[in-house]
Order: structure tokens, then sequence, then C-alpha cells
């Protein structure tokens, strides 16, 4: 367990390093298995089945239908890459460990002498580097698979808090979160079929 | 039984009458007649149920809607009766008008005004007459919302759909104190029935803040300054039948607001509610009718007429508080008579004189009044009516408007009864002081807008044409200016109504008030006497024209011979005869510091120099609250909108950024680091 | 019954005025130095007038020729209200209302001068509504400081309670603030000059610039009742004892001649005043009424 938890926080560290966005990609494909791994260990610990439903779901979706849509997607952009994001990115890896900490921090503050304290943490900075993410970052891709991060962090918080949500609300996220990327993803083909580039910065011509 | 009968009968009207558009789309001459039929006879129902209720006791039911909140109660006590009987009068001599008048509005969407025409008068009923907190905040903001629409009748002039968004804006900062009103009281009470609201026990700051939110809501709507600005607007901008009903019948619903809480809802006050209430009724009075004044739209004249009247009403309410403060339960009553009475008189002169305008608007074309004049030979019923009305606005006796007039200032002179030392005596002298400015300025607005319109010659070609409107029209105003001196010669018939109105609420005595002698209105309670003779007044004017024309004809036959006005020699044409803004220059001059004119002279040369030139005279009206209260108020929000739009980049990563930072902080501040 | 009283006092009133103005102008003339035309001159006039053709200007409507017998009623019906006799009628003797049924006159009088469609006739109406509207609250101010004392509208009662209140500093206060209302009221100097139609003065003689004969007549008259009322009613509310006593009937034409004569110093002793000055002389008057209503 602490194992994945290790490799969630360095998958999250090592998204705020790369340009290239099918590693991103993939790196986020590692991130998901790794989490539905953690549901799944939570569920042998407590023997439900519904958490191994939930496993089953997450790698399905998170490990299956949305990295190969994604990566379907940046097949077709060849050229576009994160050439200049907003903050650079040793930058972005300072605060990505400053929020690190400020995780620490909080979850030690709110739940003094939790069990799985490194477990929240680590949700909670996954969460915080994934909106991280998508406010340094100009690509659309980017912006999903920061989405993705935080949505995985949202995720493994539920999961430590409660050991396991009900199923249906996690049947809920799924889905919210399958459309959010569908939805996503034809905006960004909209994008580069329309703007030529997946640059959003772009989207500013868009204000009145 | 036979009232709750009549009371679904209004309802049942109204609401055919809002559909019957439908199935008469194809003739809007068919439109007008059956629609404005179905909603005379709607308000004949309304006059029926309101002496229904007077005569056999309150109305109650519960009307089968299902509604969110529980049941919509109904009550219709004696306070709703009286307004239900307002709607009734104005609302089926609107009605009878609006047969002629709507031909103006055949090509412009007339089916849609009819419709909303009865929607109008169906809400109104409603707000007067529904006892459930849900429901009136509902059909208040349905009438509203109809008014709105009304106003914004002919939506291709600019002028109107502004008028119309300035109303709604206010209308609707109004409705927010309402509520807020409403719903401080229901959660204390915890029931949303009127009838659970009465007395409930509310802490005295709390009540106070509830007063100032009923004065803030209502006064909104009933147009008191400084929150007058929609209405000089509005009114002009709606047709003019609209016009009457919104004048005289919709502003009165802000006084049916105030009366509810002040007499039933709120319970006896401290005084300085009643004070707040007399300080702002007085500013009201007088600044309405200084601004009617310098007004030459005959529309928007009528408008701050009626913002003057707002304020003579209001000035009983407010003086009918402070006794209720003191226990002076007789004086209240008379205090209390008064403004309902005036609220009735108001009501009937005021619609007169907007139909009346109508007319000649509909015959001349035209509501400016520089470019009228002459149309009492043109117009002979309209005129005759029009001076009733303005003869009873400015509260001569035997008309209306006089005898309210004088129970106000009864009202004001008793006031040290309750306020007691040096400053009750000179708040209640200046009071009636400054209330005899506002009804020597309403007299000489009226006298201007009867004498420009009416009288010396057409002042333009539209003048010349104008014709006799339509039977009808002339049938209604016929109707209301007969209504003008019956209840002006007899005030004991609707004083003996309004004695059964205000007979239900304990805090304050209607039986002071004498009415049994056919001729004679007095009371006399100790301290407090006063009486006055209407008819006796109106004999001895009889008698004094009857000398004076035994005098005249003593003489032999008299010679008369006709000739031209005399002008000095030169022949006289429209040209020399006095304007509106001529007869109103002296008062602008010793009133500049409140309202600030700018006189403007346009001068427009020919090609030829020799030829002379055309003058122009153009007076600017600076509104004192309009450029110290709202055009701050504007400023600050434009740059505070100014100031958000640099927030808004349309940068989506910032946006990200904002919600970063909010949750960071959330996030801290939840465990309260 | 009292109806009936009031209309006999109301036609002595109307027999009477004639004679107080014609007196006014007696004084005046001996004050002047001159020997001044006869008391009765007045009644002379108006015969004349009575017996003249009227010439009408063909853009006048009916309100021209129905002006003069409202505004006469209106002075009528204000006469009789006043509390010379103990019977002031029930219902009739009210201040507000005396102040309303003459506004009914001037109301009618103003639109008459609107009627001819001349510059003259509107400039007047234009001006007496002026005044009109600033001596209103003066006049409510002066007589609201008997009436709050007395607590009562009604004249027989404010009267009484004058005679029974001592002589002092605030009722000499609201006596002189009466003055200056009862001057602007009746259109005399320093306020409007009831001799003369000049342009620069005319008020109140430039309104009725278009009547002639007969109806010229009625106003004229009508207008010397109402200076009457106004002085009567300073002599009962302002000089008030020894009212209601019959044997003292001779005292009320004292002080009615006393009236006469300040009125008539006043005007020789002072000139015109330019019109936008009005306002303050007026607001002389609000100001001492208020201080009387503090020392009272």
């Amino acid at each position: 367990m602490n194992l994945l938890i290790i490799i969630l926080l360095i998958t999250s560290l090592l998204l705020t390093r790369v340009a290239l966005l099918k590693t991103a990609v993939n790196i986020i494909l590692i991130q998901s298995f790794m989490v539905a791994l953690a549901c799944g260990i939570e569920g042998m610990e407590a023997g439900e089945l519904h958490m191994y439903i939930a496993a089953i779901l997450t790698a399905i979706i998170k490990v299956g239908i949305i990295p190969y849509a994604l990566l379907n997607m940046v097949e077709k952009l060849q050229y576009e890459k994160e050439d200049h994001p907003i903050l650079t990115v040793d930058a972005s890896s300072i605060v990505a460990c400053i929020a690190i900490v400020l995780a620490y921090g909080l979850i030690d503050q709110a739940l003094p002498g939790a069990d799985s304290r490194d477990a929240l943490a680590t949700a909670v900075a996954m969460t915080l580097i994934g909106l991280l993410l998508i406010m340094t970052r100009r690509q659309a891709i980017m912006q999903i698979v920061g989405l993705i991060t935080m949505e995985n962090g949202i995720y493994l918080v539920g999961l430590s808090v409660t050991k396991g949500l009900p199923l249906i609300i996690e049947m809920g996220i799924f889905f919210d979160v399958l459309v959010a990327v569908v939805v996503l993803v034809i905006l960004t083909r909209r994008l580069k079929l329309s703007g030529m580039s997946t640059d959003i910065s772009r989207l500013k011509k868009l204000k009145g | 039984m036979v009232a709750e009968y009549l009371y679904y009968g209004i309802l049942l009207f109204f609401s055919t009458g809002i559909l019957s558009v439908i199935f008469t789309k194809r003739n809007v001459k068919v439109t007008n007649y059956i629609a404005h039929s179905i909603a005379f006879m709607g308000c004949f129902m309304a006059i029926l149920c309101a002496f229904f209720v007077f005569f056999q006791g309150e109305l109650n039911l519960v009307l089968p809607i299902l509604l969110l909140f529980g049941d919509m109660r109904v009550r219709v006590d004696g306070l709703s009766a009286f307004f239900l009987l307002i709607i009734g009068v104005i609302g089926a001599a609107t009605s009878i008008y609006a047969y002629g008048y709507s031909r103006e509005y055949y090509g412009c969407r007339l089916p849609l005004m009819v419709s909303l025409y009865n929607a109008f008068l169906l809400s109104m009923a409603l707000v007067v007459t529904v006892h459930h907190v849900a429901g009136f905040i509902i059909v208040w903001e349905i009438m509203s919302l109809v008014s709105f629409f009304l106003v914004n009748q002919e939506y291709e002039k600019k002028t109107s759909t502004r008028a119309a968004y300035i109303y709604i804006l206010m209308t609707h900062v109004g409705t927010v104190f309402i509520i807020s009103a409403f719903l401080l009281l229901a959660v204390a009470a915890g029931s949303m029935d009127f009838g659970q609201l009465k007395g409930v026990l509310v802490s005295d700051f709390m009540r106070n803040i509830i007063f100032l939110c009923v004065f803030l809501g209502f006064g909104t709507k009933a147009g008191i300054v400084p929150l007058h600005i929609w209405l000089p607007r509005a009114h002009p901008a709606a047709p003019s039948h609209i016009s009457a009903l919104m004048s005289g019948v919709m502003l009165k619903t802000a006084i049916y607001g105030m009366c509810r809480f002040f007499l039933d809802f709120l319970g006896t006050g401290p005084m300085w509610w009643g004070v707040m209430i007399l300080v702002f009724a007085i500013i009201t009075a007088a600044l309405g009718a200084l601004y009617a004044f310098i007004e030459h739209d005959i529309k928007r004249l009528l408008a701050y007429s009626t913002v003057e009247n707002m304020g003579i009403i209001l000035l009983g309410i407010g003086a009918g508080m402070v006794f209720l403060s003191c226990q002076q339960t007789i004086l209240a009553g008379i205090a209390f008579s008064a403004a309902l009475y005036h609220v009735f008189n108001h009501a009937v002169f005021k619609s007169l004189f907007f139909m009346g305008a109508g007319a000649v608007m509909q015959s001349a074309h035209t509501k400016n009044m520089e470019q009228l004049g002459g149309l009492i030979k043109k117009m002979p019923y309209t005129a005759v009516c029009c001076l009733i009305a303005a003869g009873a606005i400015v509260a001569l006796p035997t008309l209306n408007g006089f005898v309210s007039e004088w129970l106000t200032f009864q009202a004001l002179l008793f006031l040290p009864q309750a306020w007691s030392g040096m400053i009750g005596k000179i708040g209640s002298a200046l009071l009636i002081a400054l209330l005899g400015l506002t009804g020597a300025l309403a007299a000489a607005c009226f006298i201007q807008a009867f004498g420009i319109t009416f009288l010396a010659k057409p002042r333009s070609k539209k003048a010349q044409e104008a014709v006799e409107v339509m039977p009808s029209m002339v049938i209604a105003m016929g109707m209301l200016a007969g209504l003008c001196i019956i209840f002006g010669m007899w005030p004991q018939i609707m004083l003996r109504i309004l004695q059964q109105a205000l007979v239900g609420f304990t805090s304050i005595d209607v039986t002071g008030l004498k009415l049994q002698e056919w001729y004679l209105l007095s009371f006399d309670q100790g301290q407090v006497r006063g009486s006055i003779s209407i008819v006796g007044i109106g004999m001895l004017l009889l008698c004094g024209i009857v000398v004076a024309y035994i005098l005249h004809r003593k003489f032999g036959k008299e010679i008369k011979a006709t000739g031209e006005t005399w002008t000095c020699g030169i022949v006289p044409n429209s040209h020399m005869a006095y304007t509106a803004m001529g007869f109103s220059k002296s008062i602008r001059t010793v009133f500049k510091n409140i309202v600030h004119t700018y006189d403007e002279i346009l001068v427009s040369t020919s090609d030829n120099k020799y030829y002379g030139r055309e003058l122009f005279y153009h007076v600017r009206i600076q509104y004192f609250f309009v450029s110290v209260v709202y055009r701050p108020i504007n400023e600050a929000i434009i740059r505070t909108a100014t100031f958000m739009k640099s927030i808004q980049t349309g940068s989506v990563q910032l946006y990200v950024g904002y919600i970063m930072v909010i949750t960071v902080i959330v996030l801290i501040w939840s465990t309260r680091w | 019954m009292e109806i009936l009283l009031s209309f006999i006092q109301a036609l002595g009133f109307i027999l009477c005025a004639p004679l107080v103005a014609g007196m006014i102008k007696k004084i005046k003339a001996r004050l002047q130095n001159r020997k001044g035309s006869s008391i009765l001159q007045v009644y002379f006039d108006l015969v004349k007038l009575l017996n003249k053709d009227s010439v009408i200007s063909s853009t006048v409507s009916w309100i021209f020729t129905a002006a003069p017998y409202i505004y006469f009623a209106g002075a009528l019906v204000a006469s009789s209200f006043l509390p010379i006799f103990s019977f002031s009628g029930k219902g009739l003797g009210d201040f507000f209302v005396l102040i309303y049924v003459l506004a009914i006159g001037r109301f009618f009088l103003v639109l008459a001068s609107l009627d001819a469609g001349s510059a003259f006739g509107g400039m007047g109406g234009a001006r007496e509504m002026f005044i009109a509207i600033m001596v209103e609250p003066a006049l409510l101010l002066s007589m609201c400081t008997i009436a709050l004392k007395a607590q009562t509208s009604n004249l027989t009662i404010m009267a009484a309670s004058a005679a029974d209140s001592p002589f002092s500093l605030a009722y000499i206060f609201s006596a002189v603030a009466f003055f200056i209302v009862l001057i602007a009221e009746t259109g005399r100097i320093p306020i409007d000059n009831p001799d003369t139609h000049l342009e620069l003065t005319m008020i109140h003689e430039g309104m009725v610039l278009e009547y002639s004969g007969r109806n010229l007549a009625l106003i004229l008259w009508a207008s010397a009742v109402k200076q009457m009322v106004m002085i009567l009613l300073f002599v009962v509310l302002f000089l008030p004892w020894n009212l209601y006593d019959s044997a003292n009937f001779l005292w009320l034409v004292m002080k009615v001649l006393i009236m006469t004569v300040v009125i008539a110093i006043g005007e020789t002793s002072t000139n015109k005043m330019r019109l936008f000055r009005v306002p303050n002389f007026l607001a002389v008057s609000c100001l001492l009424s208020l201080l009387a209503l503090v020392a009272q």
C-alpha cells in the first residue's frame, strides 16, 4: 500500500515535468492503474464485494477507455507539445512540492493520528497538483491530464476516509469523469480543426 | 354565500377575459369589444362583492389552487373590500373608456394588450384579497410584471422601453424589501397565513427592521420621494387607460399593504415611525407638486401630481401612526379615514384626468401642452370632465378631493395632542403650512394644465384639427366626473363605507366621525372637535351665484359686443398666448435651489441672414434626486463592473487559478490552522 | 336656519364692502395731501360699470363668462363664515374651508385670464398664482398660531380663544405675520397696486384686463368683499376683545376703521416691491408665525 502511494506521488510530480503529451498520457495511465490497484487492495483488506467492482470499473474506465481515447487523440496532434507553460517546469515542480507539504500539514491539523495519513495527504496533494496542472498548462490534453489527476486524488480521499464509498456514488463519479473526458476530447478535436492548435490560451479571443 | 359566488365570478370573468383573445383572434374589433366587456363585468362583480362584504361581513374561502406553501387562503375583510371597490369602480370606467380608446391600437398588438389588461385587473384584485404570504408575493409579482409589459406596450419607442426597464428595476428593489418584511414576520409567526401574523411577538429591533422594510418596499410602489423616479417615466409610456389604472389603483395596493402591516400585523409602534412617514410624506407631496408644475408633458405632469397625492395620503397614514403610538384611537381613526378617503378620491379624479389626457392625445396626437390649446370648443365634454377633475385635484370645496384634504388638515392640526411640546406644535404648524403650499402649487399646476390645454387659441395644426372623442370615452369620463361631485357633496356615503372597512381594527376607533346628519360631517370628542357641511357650502355658493346673477341682470338686458382680444392693436395670434413654460417661470426662479433648470435659447438662422431668425426656447430640468441619489449609485455600479471586468480575462487557466486559491483557502480555514 | 343667518351676514358684507374700499382710498388721498374722491365713489363706479355694455373677445369660452359669477360667489361664501355675530354656522366657520373657498374664485379667475389668449392676461394669472403659492403657507402658519392654541379650526372657537388669551409677545408676532399676509392677499402695495394696470405692476388688474362692463363690476365688487373679509378676519382673530356684544357693534366699526387707517398709512409710506422680493417678504411673515408659536 505504501509503495502504491509513493508511486502515485512520484507520478504526480513527474506530470509537472513532462512536455510531451504522449508521455503525460502514459503517466496518467500508470497513475490510474495504481489507484485501481489501491482500491483492489482496500477491498481485499475489507473483504467487500463492491470494492472489487469499483476497482474493476476504475481499471476499465481510467486505464482503458480514457487513455485509449487520449492516445488516439495525441496521435493526431503530432506537432503539439507543451512548449511554454505559464509556470516553467522547475517552478511547477517546486509548487507541487509545496502542495505536498501543505497537504501533510492540513491532514495533520485536521485528522491528527489518522491511520491512512499518507494516503490522505497524497490524495489532497494530487488534487492540488491536478489543479496546478490545469492552471499552468496551455495544451488542452494537459488540462485533461490535470483533471484526471484531480479526480484520482478525490477518489483516493474517498477511499482512504470511508473505506470505500457506496457503489452508486462511485458509479456516478465514474460516469461524470467519463462524460467530462469525452466532451473535452471532442472539444479538443474541434479546437484543432478550427484553431489549428490545441493551445487553449487562444480561447481568450472568444471573450466578448 | 352570495359574496363567495361573486368573488369566484370576479376571478372567472377576468380569466375568461385573458383567454378570450385566443378565440377572437381573427378580428381585433371583436376582441376589443368582447374582452373589455368581460373586464367590465368582472369589475361590476368586484363592486357587488365589496358591497356584500360591507353589509354581510367578511368572506373567507380557500382557493383550490395547489401551491407549494399550502392552501391559498382568501379573506375579504373590510379593508380588502374597500380596495376591491376601488378596483371595481375605476376598472369599470376604464373598461368602458377602452372601447373607444383601443382604436388607437388596432394595428398595434391589441389582443396582447387586452389580455394583459384583464390579467392586470385580476392580479390587483388578488393582491388585495389574498391572505397568504407566499400567495401575496406571487400575485404582487405578477401584478408588477403585467404592468411592466403594459408600460412596454409600444416597445418600438425607445423611451417606452427605457421607462419600462426603470420601472421593473425599481419595483423589484421594492419587492426585495416587501419579501424580507413578510418573511421576517412569517418566520417569527411560524405560519404563512395572514391571520397568524397578527400580533406576533418579535423583538423591538426586529419590529423596527420590518417597519423600515415595509416602508421602503411599499414606498417604492407608492412613489415616495426619492423612490419615485420610475413613476413619471412609466405613466406617460403606458396607454392612457392603463395609466389611469396604474395611477388610480395599482399605486393604492401599496397603501393597502402599508395599512395591512401597520393596522394589522405590527401593532402599536414607537412614535418615530409615524414621524418618519410624515417627514417623507410632506417632502413627497411638496416636491411632487413642484415637479408637476414645471412639467409641460401632460401625462408626466399627471404622474408627478400622483406623487404629490400619494404624499397627502401618506400624511394621513403618518398622522394616524403618531396617534396610534399614543393610543389616541379616535384621532387615529380620523387620520386613517382621511388617508383612505383620499385613496378613493385620488383614484377617481386622477383616473378621470388621465382619461381626459388620453382623449386629448387621441384627438390631437400630442401630449405636449405647448402644442395644444383651444380644445374647449372642439371637445366640450372632455373639457368639462377635465375641469371637474382639475377642480377635484386642487381640492375645491364641493368636489371630492376637498373633504379628504380637509380631514388630513384636521388630523395634522391635532398632532400636538399626541406629540406634545414645542416640537409637536411647530411640526404640526409646518406640516399644515407645507400642505397648504402643496395645495397652492397643485392649484397653479392644474390651472396651467387645463388652461394651456383647453383654453386660448390652438397652438398648432394638430390642435386645430381635434374633434370630440367617441361616446364611450365621454360616458366613462362622465361617470367618474359624476362620482367626483357626488362624493364631494356627500362625503358621508364613502365615509360610512370606510367605517365599515376599518371597524374591524381594534387599534383605531372610527366611530368618532359623526355622519348621522345628511348635511353635516363632524367630530366632537372632548378636546377634539370640528365640523364641516359641504352641502351648506354648496348651497351658499349657489346663493352667491344667484345674487351675482341678479346683480348682473338688474340693469336691463346686457348689450354685448364681440371683438378680438386686446393685444395693443396687433392682430392676436396663438403665439401671443401664455405658454406652460412661461406660466411656471416665476416658480422655477424662486425654487431654483430645489429644481435646477437650465433655460436654453436655440437660434436657427435661415440662409438669408436678412430674413430673420427663428428662436426656440427650451428648458431643461435637472432633478435633484436623480443627480444626488441615482447618478452616484449608477456610477458606482459601473465602476465596480469595470473593475470586475479586469478579473474576467477569459483565460481558462486564470479561472482555474481562482478555484485553486479558493480551495486552498477553504482547506486551510476548515482546519482552523 | 344657520345657513340663512350666514347668508344674511354675507349680504351685509356685500353692501358694506365698497364702503371700506372707499374709506381706504379716501384716507390714502388725505395722507397724500389730496382731497380725494368721495367715500361712496366705489359704489358709483360699480353702478356705472353695471350700466355699461360689455366687449367680449371672440376667443373666449364659457369659462370666461362663468368666472365672475363664481368669483363673486366664492367671496360671498367666505364672508358668511366669519364669526362676527354669535351664530357663525355649524359646519361652516372653518378656516381651512375659508381658504379653499377663496381658492375657488381664484381658480376660475386665473383660468379666465388664460382664456382670452392674450399675453397680459396670462402674465397676470401667472403672477397671481405665484403670489398665491407664496401666501398660502404664510397664511396657514399665522392662522395656526391661534388654531393650535384653541385646538380647533373652527373660527368661532378660535376667536373666543383669542379673546381669552392675554396680550403677549406671541400675540403681536402673529398679528404682524397675519397683517403681512393680509396685504399680500388683498393685492395692495407693496405686493400689488390696486389702482393701476401698468404692465410692470399688474397682477390682479392684469388678470382681469379683458373684462368690461358688468362682468368687471362683479369682479371688482367681489375683490372688495374679499378685502373686507380679510380685514375682519384680522379684527376677529387679532383684535378680538369685546366680541359678540351687540352693544359693541360700534367697537367693531371702530376697529375696522383703525385697520383701514393702518392699511392706508402702510400703502402711502412704501412703494411696490419687485416680484421676486415677495417670497422674502412673506418669509418674514412665516418666521414671525414660527416665533409666535415658540413664544406661546
